[in-house]
C-alpha cells in the first residue's frame, strides 16, 4: 500500500514537474529571423521589446529597424520596416500598438514618436512630460521608461508608478491620478487582462503568481513579459537564439 | 563598502593622494590632483544628457562622412542625424570627448556632429573635426579625469573594484577594451539607472535603466573612484557646480536666460536668472521668477537640469 502511494506520488510529481516547464512558442537562432549587432561603443543590440494583441505578438527588432509581427500559432506573418527619425534603427524602448498606429516611447529624446502600422512611416512626435513622478525619492522612480495602452488611452509610468497621458495636451490625463505599484513589486505589462509584476523572483500575473522571473542574456528596454490571449509569454534573449516561451 | 568608509581608510588616502601631491611638488600633474563632489559629477552627467540640441544642414551635410567613409556602410557615409529635428543629449562621435557647452559650441560653429568606429580607421581620431563624444569620453569628462580608453578605465589600480550591489551613484559598470556606463541611482538593484555615450543606434548620451540580471553584465565590471567625495559641498565645488548650470543656460538661453537647480530628489534648490545687461548669474529664488514665454520655453523645451544633491545657497 505505501509502495503504491510512493509510485504514484513519484508519477504525480513528475507529472507537475513537467507541467512547470516552460513551453516554447516562438525560436529562432541568431542570424536567421533576427541579427545581433555589435556598435562602435561595444554593447550588443537585438529585440528592443514585445508587444501583444488579441492573436498577435509585436517583435521590435531594433538591430534591423523594424517590427516583427507573429500569430498566435508562432508563425511570422509581417515584418514591418520603421522609417528613421535620425538615429538609425532605434525607434525607442518601450512601445505598443494601437489601432493602425505603432507607438514608441523614446526615452532618449524623451518624445512618443507615433508610425503608421502599415507602411513604418514616421507619422509624429510628441513631447511628454518628464516630471510627474517628481515627489519620489529615487531618481530611478522617476524617470518614464514604459508604456502601454488601456483600450485607446496611453499609460506611461515606470516600474513603480504610472499615468495616464493625454496626447492632445502632452500631459497627465486630467481627474487622473499617478497609481503606484505595490511595495516589492514591480511592473512590466498592463493590460485589458491585467497587469504582469515581477517580485520575489516570480511573474506575478492578474494578481496570480505563474512561475519564475525567465533570465535572459542580453539586456531588453521594453516589454519582455506580455499577455496572448490571457496566456504570459515572456522574451528571452540566450546567447544563442531569440525564445518567446508561456511562464508556468 | 561605502564611500563614507573609504574616507576613513588612511591607506586608501595615502594611496589617492600621495601620488598627484608629489606630481604638484615636482611640478607636474597628469592625473586630476584634486577629489570632485558627487554633486558635481551628477551635474556634469546630466548636462549632457540633457543638453537638447537641433542640427542645421550645415552640421549634417558635411562631405566628412563619405571622405572619411572608405570602410563604411552606406548609411554611414553620412550624418546619423536629420537636419533641424531636435535632440537631446551629446551626439556619440568614437574617440570624442565634447563636454556639453563645447558640443552646443562646435555645432554652433558649424562643425559636422556625430562619427564612428569606421570614419576612426579612415581619418584618426575625429576630435579636432566632428563634435560629439564616445562612452569613455563621457565617463572621464563625467569624473573630471583625464581622457582614457575603456581598457585604462577597467584595469587602473587608482580606481576600486567593487561588487555590483555595493554600486552607487558615481561608480561605472565598464567592460574592457568594450563599453562603460555611469550609475546615477542603484537603490533598486538589479534595476540601475545609468548614463550611458551609446553608439549605434541611438548615437548619443542617454539615460536608460539596466537590469543586472540579464546575464550580459556580467562581463562588465563595478568601479569606483576614489577621488569622488560626498558629505558637504566645499565652496570650491560650488563654484564648479554652479558654473556647470551657467554653461548649460549660458548655451541656449540667448540674451535672458534662466536655470533651475534640482538636488538628486528632485526638490528644486535654486533659480538663476541671467541678467539682460551683463552676463551674471543671479540666484533669485523665486520659483515664479521664470514664468513668462521666454523664459519659460528654454526651461520647458530645453529641459536642463542640474543635479545638487545638497542644498545649496549660491549667491
Amino acid at each position: 500500500m505505501n509502495l503504491r502511494y510512493l509510485i504514484l506520488s513519484i508519477v504525480v510529481s513528475g507529472q507537475s514537474m513537467c507541467a512547470q516547464a516552460p513551453t516554447q512558442f516562438f525560436s529562432s537562432a541568431w542570424g536567421e529571423e533576427f541579427k545581433l549587432m555589435r556598435n562602435d561603443s561595444g554593447d550588443t543590440i537585438s529585440i528592443g521589446g514585445l508587444f501583444a494583441t488579441a492573436g498577435s505578438l509585436y517583435v521590435y527588432d531594433m538591430a534591423e529597424g523594424r517590427i516583427v509581427v507573429i500569430d498566435s500559432s508562432g508563425n511570422i506573418v509581417t515584418r514591418i520596416m520603421l522609417e528613421s527619425f535620425g538615429r538609425g534603427t532605434y525607434a525607442g524602448d518601450d512601445f505598443v500598438v494601437r489601432d493602425d498606429e505603432i507607438l514608441f516611447l523614446n526615452t532618449v529624446d524623451k518624445r512618443l514618436e507615433v508610425y503608421d502600422r502599415e507602411t513604418g512611416a514616421h507619422t509624429q512626435s510628441l513631447p511628454y512630460p518628464r516630471n510627474i513622478f517628481d515627489t519620489e525619492q529615487r531618481r530611478i522612480r522617476r524617470t518614464i521608461t514604459k508604456i502601454f495602452i488601456d483600450g485607446n488611452r496611453i499609460i506611461l509610468g515606470n516600474s513603480y508608478h504610472f499615468f495616464y497621458f493625454d496626447e492632445a495636451l502632452g500631459k497627465k490625463a486630467k481627474n487622473t491620478t499617478v497609481q503606484s505599484i505595490e511595495p516589492g513589486m514591480r511592473l512590466m505589462s498592463i493590460n485589458a487582462a491585467g497587469k504582469i509584476g515581477v517580485g520575489g523572483g516570480k511573474v506575478i500575473a492578474a494578481g496570480k503568481v505563474i512561475g519564475p522571473v525567465p533570465v535572459s542574456h542580453f539586456p531588453v528596454d521594453g516589454k519582455r513579459l506580455v499577455f496572448l490571449n490571457d496566456t504570459v509569454y515572456s522574451l528571452v534573449l540566450t546567447a544563442d537564439s531569440v525564445k518567446i516561451m508561456q511562464v508556468r | 563598502m561605502s564611500r563614507k568608509m573609504l574616507h576613513g581608510n588612511t591607506a586608501k588616502f595615502l594611496r589617492v593622494w600621495i601620488p598627484p601631491l608629489l606630481l604638484i611638488l615636482t611640478g607636474s600633474c597628469f592625473v586630476p590632483c584634486f577629489g570632485i563632489h558627487i554633486d558635481s559629477v551628477l551635474a556634469r552627467g546630466d548636462s549632457s544628457v540633457n543638453i537638447v540640441w537641433t542640427p542645421t544642414s550645415v552640421n549634417t551635410g558635411s562631405d566628412w562622412w563619405s571622405s572619411c567613409g572608405s570602410g563604411c556602410s552606406d548609411e554611414l557615409k553620412k550624418c546619423d542625424f536629420l537636419p533641424d529635428r531636435t535632440y537631446r543629449g551629446v551626439a556619440y562621435s568614437y574617440g570624442g570627448e565634447d563636454p556639453f557647452y563645447l558640443f552646443r559650441a562646435r555645432l554652433l560653429d558649424g562643425w559636422p556632429v556625430g562619427s564612428h568606429l569606421c570614419h576612426y580607421s579612415t581619418c584618426g581620431d575625429p576630435s579636432s573635426s566632428v563634435t560629439g563624444t564616445d562612452c569613455s569620453g563621457y565617463v572621464c569628462w563625467v569624473w573630471d579625469e583625464p581622457r582614457v580608453s575603456t581598457r585604462e578605465l577597467a584595469t587602473f589600480d587608482r580606481y576600486d573594484h567593487i561588487e555590483k550591489n555595493e554600486l552607487e551613484a558615481g561608480d561605472i559598470l565598464v567592460k574592457h577594451g568594450s563599453h562603460t556606463v555611469l550609475v546615477v541611482d542603484a537603490f533598486d538593484n538589479p534595476e540601475v539607472l545609468v548614463w550611458e555615450a551609446a553608439g549605434t543606434p541611438v548615437n548619443g548620451v542617454r539615460e536608460r535603466v539596466i537590469n543586472l540580471n540579464d546575464t550580459y553584465w556580467d562581463d562588465y565590471q563595478a568601479v569606483r573612484n576614489p577621488r569622488i567625495t560626498s558629505g558637504n559641498v566645499s565652496n570650491r565645488e560650488r563654484d564648479k557646480i554652479r558654473r556647470v548650470g551657467e554653461l548649460l543656460a549660458e548655451g541656449a538661453a540667448g540674451p535672458a536666460g534662466c536655470i533651475r537647480l534640482y538636488d538628486v530628489q528632485g526638490t528644486q534648490r535654486a533659480v538663476y536668472r541671467k541678467a539682460l545687461s551683463n552676463r551674471q548669474f543671479h540666484n533669485v529664488m523665486m520659483q515664479n521668477s521664470c514664468v513668462g514665454v521666454a523664459i519659460a520655453r528654454y526651461i520647458d523645451i530645453n529641459g536642463n537640469q542640474v543635479i545638487i544633491r545638497k542644498p545649496v545657497n549660491i549667491k
